[in-house]
């Protein structure tokens, strides 16, 4: 095995390699920066290039232009409150105050750091699993992944900000959204209103673009100041460095969220849009401040950003070893394995031993080539958080068409994305949670589907047969109890304060 | 704005109890998820309604009369937002990527230089990624394929 890490190794960092390495994390940036280009879909375009290429080579390739996309789509998440990817959405939630609040310069040292140190755990994790990785992939059936997606919803407790009331209803009826579309167990058209675009349900991009970035637009609009709401701000290096020692401070929630990523992304079918918000959860939760989650706490940079790039450890060893993707790039990962022959599955780790080592070396140091990039580039991004608003207005609105319409390239989902961002307004302006809605509906259809498969092959008692589902069950009822309890001191003595100011 | 919050908890609970009748045609196993979502969503919005009321009697007769002034600038934003949607269902993407910075910005009183500068980078730049080095098929519109077929 030594021999096959020192051959990935040697072969990635060769010198006819390293430019092409170099021009597949400076694609892959662009890719993630701008909101239209996701991706998997850059992977699928550059499929048909691959045929007559150097397996190793061409897969060397795909693979770092992979890793940079995540890196890239932070940039605008943080910077514009417009998410570059669907992965990085919670990344968002902390990530653009503290741009509002001056501090770009420190959120993105801080999420690129988070997300290269990430990386590397990811793939430490995945190198060692190797010898007993299969029987903990193959025990995560239905019931643990509809109970995985349990616990996810009963973060909502803790990720909605002021009313619990108000972050329920939220999540509610974001599970309802996630419903819309054809019933896989049934047929029945649910919530259709009989009109052909909603037949296969209701894309994610356009949901979160409208949701999150509309509202900002709007704000902009009416303020016509720059994002940056401060006049003295610190976008020089010594900020951006300030962002990555920030990572090295909460070392602790770069561990707990780089193992919970990889964990997430070992299970085939849970994807980054689920980890990054089960990470963002945990961080609240486990928070000494949770009350500025959301504000511009570090915190909430640093927990999702590290559990999204630790992830795709994880997925890539699901995929290569087992077959199983975990997402769409992972799909189109499988597939350019199988157009340059060579099938997914246990032989990968014993007749492509080379090669399997080579991907993970190629999944590192994309990640650490992207982040170097970004490192440098920090500086004058985060000066265009100093532009006047009247300029970055139609840009952004140009990025929000882009990136809607780029999905599936269909006109309705950039209409689509105009009426939830009429939403997404109302949502803000009346303080509802946006972030229980879209946890709801990211995870709702989840919920529905592993139930369903769980009963109808494991019977109503199903999670009694599964000792992981129950350990995520008494998790969830534990996490629950934990809040609430925490919660009755604090919630005991705001009343006594309130008592006490009435009567004085 | 109490009163506002009032009515978009009321508006909720419209569309809630609308998806509740759709629900309820739908056969036991496509409609229980929706249904175990949907009941406590329902019970929440009343108790959200009640205490809006509540909060909205307890501030007294005199702030209740006080009206939210009519915002011309909220107006003018939303005419954008609707403006930009017929924009690019008639103009087409292209269109409406030369057409929208160029509007905005000569609606903002910035100068024509910038205005047109900005306009048509920002339509060089997405027609050489997306549609020459992509290949992307970006939305035409209703005008531009009537036109040239």
């Amino acid at each position: 095995m030594i021999e096959a890490v020192a051959y990935g190794i040697a072969y990635v960092l060769s010198v006819h390699m390293l430019p092409w390495v170099f021009l597949g994390v400076i694609i892959g940036l662009v890719v993630g920066i701008l909101p239209g280009l996701g991706g998997a879909a850059t992977l699928a375009i550059l499929l048909p290039i691959i045929y007559n290429l150097d397996a190793t080579f061409a897969l060397t390739f795909l693979i770092v232009l992979h890793a940079a996309v995540s890196q890239g789509g932070v940039v605008t998440s943080i910077l514009f409150g417009v998410p570059g990817e669907s992965v990085s959405v919670a990344t968002m939630l902390d990530g653009y105050p503290l741009t509002q609040q001056g501090h770009a310069g420190r959120a993105l040292g801080a999420s690129q750091m988070a997300s290269m140190l990430g990386a590397i755990f990811g793939g430490i994790v995945l190198a060692s699993l190797i010898p007993i990785a299969r029987p903990i992939i193959l025990a995560f059936g239905s019931p643990e992944i509809f109970m995985m997606a349990i616990l996810g919803i009963s973060f909502v407790s803790v990720l909605g900000r002021g009313s619990a009331i108000k972050a329920v209803i939220t999540a509610g009826l974001g599970m309802i959204l996630a419903f819309v579309g054809l019933h896989a167990g049934t047929g029945v058209l649910r919530y259709t209103g009989g009109i052909l675009y909603f037949w296969e349900g209701i894309q994610v991009v356009p949901v979160f673009m409208g949701l999150f970035a509309i509202p900002e637009v709007i704000d902009l609009m009416r303020k016509g100041e720059s994002l940056a709401k401060v006049e003295q701000a610190s976008v020089g290096r010594r900020d951006v460095w300030e962002g990555c020692k920030d990572v090295f401070r909460h070392w602790t929630l770069l561990l707990r969220c780089s193992a919970i990523g990889t964990a997430l992304g070992m299970i085939p079918g849970v994807g980054g849009v689920v980890s990054q918000f089960i990470c963002y959860g945990h961080a609240k939760q486990t928070s000494k401040r949770p009350d500025l989650f959301g504000f511009g706490n570090i915190e909430g940079v640093i927990a999702p950003e590290s559990g999204n790039n630790a992830k795709e450890g994880g997925s890539l060893f699901t995929a290569l070893a087992f077959g199983l993707p975990s997402g769409a790039a992972m799909v189109m990962i499988l597939a350019a394995l199988m157009v340059l022959g060579i099938r997914p599955g246990p032989e990968m780790i014993t007749s492509h031993l080379d090669l399997f080592w080579t991907l993970v070396v190629s999944l590192i140091v994309g990640n650490v080539l992207s982040t170097l990039i970004c490192l440098f580039a920090a500086r004058p991004l985060a000066r265009i958080t100093f532009i006047k608003g009247n300029l970055l207005v139609p840009i952004i609105i140009l990025l929000v068409i882009l990136g809607a319409y780029g999905v599936k390239n269909n006109i309705y989902d950039v209409f689509l994305a105009f009426v939830f961002g009429g939403i997404g307004y109302l949502m803000k302006a009346y303080d509802y949670s946006r972030v229980t809605f879209t946890i709801g509906f990211v995870l709702g259809d989840y919920v529905e589907r592993y139930f369903l498969i769980s009963v109808s092959s494991l019977g109503p008692d199903f999670l009694l047969g599964s000792p992981i589902a129950l350990i995520l069950l008494i998790l969830t009822i534990l996490g629950l109890v934990g809040r609430g309890v925490r919660g009755l001191p604090l919630r005991f003595f705001r009343r006594l304060i309130s008592k006490e100011e009435e009567e004085g | 704005m109490r009163r506002g919050n009032l009515f978009f908890a009321v508006f909720l609970l419209l569309v809630s109890l609308l998806i509740l009748r759709a629900t309820w045609t739908y056969p036991f196993k496509a409609k229980l998820f929706p249904l175990i979502t949907l009941l406590p969503v329902l019970i929440l919005l009343m108790i959200q309604i009640i205490r809006e009321i509540s909060a909205l009697k307890e501030k007294g007769a005199g702030e209740r009369r006080k009206k939210e002034s009519f915002d011309r600038k909220r107006f003018i934003i939303w005419a954008w937002m609707l403006g930009t949607v017929l924009m690019l269902w008639v103009l087409g993407f292209m269109g409406t990527v030369v057409l929208l910075p160029f509007l905005y910005l000569r609606f903002q009183r910035e100068s024509w230089l910038l205005s047109i500068t900005l306009s048509l980078g920002c339509g060089v730049f997405f027609y050489t990624l997306f549609d020459l080095l992509l290949r992307m098929t970006l939305y035409p519109g209703l005008i531009l394929p009537g036109v040239f077929g």
